[in-house]
Formats: C-alpha cells, sequence, structure tokens
C-alpha cells in the first residue's frame, strides 16, 4: 500500500522522541507546525513539512520530503544546544517509515531564526534547520 | 568561419532567458501559495466557495443575484438553499486567497478599501463585481466579510496601497514577491525571487515561512521552488544550483535564489560541474575544435 508524506512525518517525530536526552530537554514537548498558546514551557520544538513533490517512475515512487524543525527557547544558548541534540539525532539517521524505504535523511541548511518578544516582553529564540528525506517505495 | 564566440553569447543569452522564465514561474507559484489576510466567514485557509444561484429572473433579465435569500451562498460549509424558484446552481471559486487576485469570476473590487480617517480605512464598496454566463454584475458579499477583517480595516492594518494603485486590505506580502534579475557576470547568471513584506521594521514573510512557537507556518516560497525542480528533469536539476538563504534584516530578508553557472571556468572545458550546457559547451568544442 502507498504512504504518502504523513509517514516520514511520523518517523522523523519517531527518531526525535527516541532520543531519551533530546526528549528530556524539550520540556515544552514536540509539536506539529506549532504549539499551542496554553504552552509556554521552552524549549520546544515545532516541526513543519514544506514540500514533498513525487517522482513517480516505473513501479516506483520516490518523495523527497523537505521539513524544517525549529528550536524555541528563552535563551540562544539553551536553543542552539538543543539543535545540535536535533542535528546529531536526524542527520544521517536511517528512519522508519511505514510503507517507504528511506535512502537518505539529513541537514540541507540551518534556518537561524529570529528573536519574537511578546507582550509582557519575554524575549523567544528561534533555531533550527531544514532536513531532507527521501523516499522510495514501489507502486 | 565558424564563429566561436557567437555561439557561445547566443548559448549564454539563451540560458539567461531561460532563468529569467524560471524565475517568473516560481514568483508566479508562489504568489499563487502566499497567505492572504482572511477576508470572509468561515471557509478554508485558503479559498472559500460562494455556492452561486442563478435566479430564474436572470433569464428575465434581471440581475443574477448571490446571497442567502436568493438561492444560497455558503462560504467554506455547506451551502445554505434557499427556498426560491427552481434555479440553475453555478459554482463559483471566489480566489480570497492566494494567487490570482479573487480570480475566478469577480474582480477584486471586495478588497479595495478608502481611507475615512487618519488610520482608519473602510471598505470601498459593499458590492464585487462578478462575471457570471458572460455578464457582469455587481453582488453583495459585504455581509460575509468576517468580523476580524473589518477591525483590521477600520484600524489601518493590512492595508497593502501598493496594489497596482488601488488600495486594498490584504495581499501586502504575495505583492511583495518580485524577480530579481537575473544578472550575468561572465559566464555565471544569478536571479533571485524575494518576498520583503515589512510591518512594524518586522518582515512577516519570515514568520510565514519559518513559523513561529505559536504561529503556524505558511511556506509559499521553497514549494514554489521544489515544485519548479520537481517539473524540471532529471539533468536540468543537476545544473541549476538552489538554495534559501536569508538576507540582513530589514532589506531582503528572503529569498530564494536560483543559479546557473554555464562553466564556472569560463570557457567551455570540463569543469565537473554537471552543467547540461557545460556538457553541449564540451560537444561543441569536440565538433569544432
Amino acid at each position: 500500500m502507498a504512504t504518502t508524506s504523513a509517514a516520514i512525518k511520523q518517523s522523523l517525530v519517531a527518531a526525535l522522541r527516541a532520543n531519551a536526552t533530546l526528549k528530556a530537554a524539550l520540556t515544552g514537548g514536540i509539536h506539529e507546525g506549532f504549539a499551542p498558546a496554553r504552552v509556554q514551557t521552552y524549549p520546544l520544538l515545532t516541526y513543519n513539512l514544506v514540500a514533498a513533490p513525487y517522482a513517480d517512475d516505473w513501479g516506483s515512487r520516490m518523495i523527497v520530503a523537505l521539513l524544517d524543525v525549529f528550536i524555541h527557547a528563552e535563551n540562544p544558548v539553551v536553543a542552539n544546544n538543543v539543535d545540535q541534540l536535533v542535528l546529531a539525532t536526524l542527520d544521517g539517521a536511517s528512519l522508519s517509515v511505514t510503507g517507504q524505504t528511506n535512502l537518505i535523511c539529513y541537514r540541507t541548511a540551518d534556518q537561524p531564526g529570529g528573536i519574537s518578544e511578546s507582550a509582557e516582553g519575554r524575549k523567544f529564540y528561534q533555531v533550527g534547520g531544514s532536513y531532507e528525506v527521501w523516499t522510495d517505495q514501489s507502486l | 568561419m565558424f564563429d566561436y564566440q557567437r555561439l557561445v553569447d547566443s548559448i549564454t543569452e539563451a540560458a539567461e532567458q531561460g532563468v529569467k522564465a524560471s524565475l517568473e514561474d516560481i514568483r508566479n507559484d508562489a504568489r499563487r501559495r502566499a497567505p492572504v489576510r482572511k477576508l470572509f466567514k468561515g471557509g478554508g485557509r485558503r479559498s472559500v466557495t460562494a455556492h452561486i444561484g442563478v435566479h430564474n429572473h436572470a433569464v428575465t433579465g434581471k440581475p443574477y443575484q448571490l446571497a442567502r435569500r436568493v438561492a444560497g451562498l455558503t462560504l467554506g460549509g455547506s451551502p445554505l438553499r434557499g427556498s426560491q424558484n427552481t434555479s440553475v446552481p453555478t459554482t463559483r471559486r471566489l480566489r480570497a486567497f492566494g494567487g490570482q487576485r479573487l480570480a475566478g469570476s469577480a474582480d477584486h473590487t471586495f478588497r479595495e478599501v478608502k481611507r475615512v480617517g487618519n488610520d482608519s480605512f473602510t471598505f470601498a464598496s459593499t458590492k464585487a463585481r462578478f462575471k457570471i454566463g458572460g455578464k457582469s454584475r455587481l453582488i453583495d458579499v459585504h455581509s460575509e466579510i468576517n468580523r476580524r477583517a473589518r477591525y483590521d480595516v477600520s484600524r489601518g492594518r493590512g492595508i497593502n496601497a501598493s496594489a497596482g494603485g488601488v488600495t486594498e486590505f490584504g495581499g501586502t506580502l504575495r505583492d511583495s514577491i518580485q524577480v530579481e534579475g537575473p544578472t550575468r557576470s561572465g559566464y555565471r547568471i544569478v536571479g533571485y525571487v524575494v518576498a520583503s513584506a515589512i510591518e512594524h521594521g518586522f518582515n512577516y514573510a519570515y514568520a510565514q515561512e519559518f513559523g513561529t512557537a505559536h504561529n503556524a507556518p505558511q511556506p509559499f516560497l521553497r514549494p514554489a521552488l521544489r515544485n519548479f525542480f520537481a517539473r524540471l528533469g532529471a539533468v536540468q536539476q543537476t545544473s541549476i544550483k538552489t538554495h534559501l538563504e536569508r538576507r540582513p534584516h530589514p532589506v531582503r530578508l528572503i529569498a530564494s535564489e536560483i543559479e546557473l553557472v554555464l562553466s564556472p571556468t569560463g570557457s567551455f572545458g570540463a569543469t565537473g560541474s554537471g552543467s547540461a550546457l557545460v556538457k553541449l559547451g564540451n560537444k561543441l568544442d569536440r565538433a569544432f575544435g
């Protein structure tokens, strides 16, 4: 059965959660897209699927998914440290993607995020990068 | 006699045109994907669908009407069916979000605003012009505008004054997406698709492309770039280098770059760049010595 990029996201999160050190560091949790407003504990991680075009061949389909993974923290040093853990977890990782064969997962670029400020004057630092996940599946 | 330089120039010229066309293609796709302030009640994030009931009166020359009282109008939810004369429902998609400005069959009139105070605006018209059955009709859609949009307009937020001389609500980010270049330097051709929508000193193209802790990202630039390359063949893909980069605030904060290197050494030698054009150049080299 053919699967979509949802399986890739699932495997990415599974890989992140499998790293106990990273999981413990992310006191604000892991969220898709954005964290709910009630989550005010930092650092937290957000991930988002940017694009996942298909490249179909005779009998097989390759998906090249681009995902952003960001760490949001109140301290830039913490943000960078946790981002380093994410890099160590995902860069070159062999993901277990349901219905697909993971060819490669690697970091393509750093995305040095900006600094945002809440109404109360709290500053938040966003640090992260883009990851490319290549998978193959038979149709 | 074979004019080698002229041939090189013509290839370079063609490549530059190709890069330019590619950039425009990416720009158009990015504009279509770029989020625009939500205008109507309910509905999805990117578009709303209006079910336009074509009233029987239209047959007799009276104007078509779009309203709940006629044949049902829904913006996002299930259609509200009226109890009017037997009608021929026609579906028109109001592309209020994304690409073509409110395309489909309506023009942009329902996003137009006018100034009523120092920092206060109001919608210029309560009606939008639709083309239905080849005829242009004014239809009242004002009642479908959401409360947030009314508030923003009254406070002068999200006002886009540069939309072709027309002041509109929303679309600043979409209109800011432009092509820069391509510029040629020897055999190197570089161009950018840039987005720079600055409000209160902050370029919110960033926030839309990458998201923040509590705001979901709505990437528009990179998906356009990716889809463009997905449409290209493998050979062209290897010949074009791309990357997304961030520029120093606030000049140009977000850009997709497309770069075509014909030959890093400036000659048609074996450079190993994998460029299709370099390969073509090598063939020409061999053919013409």
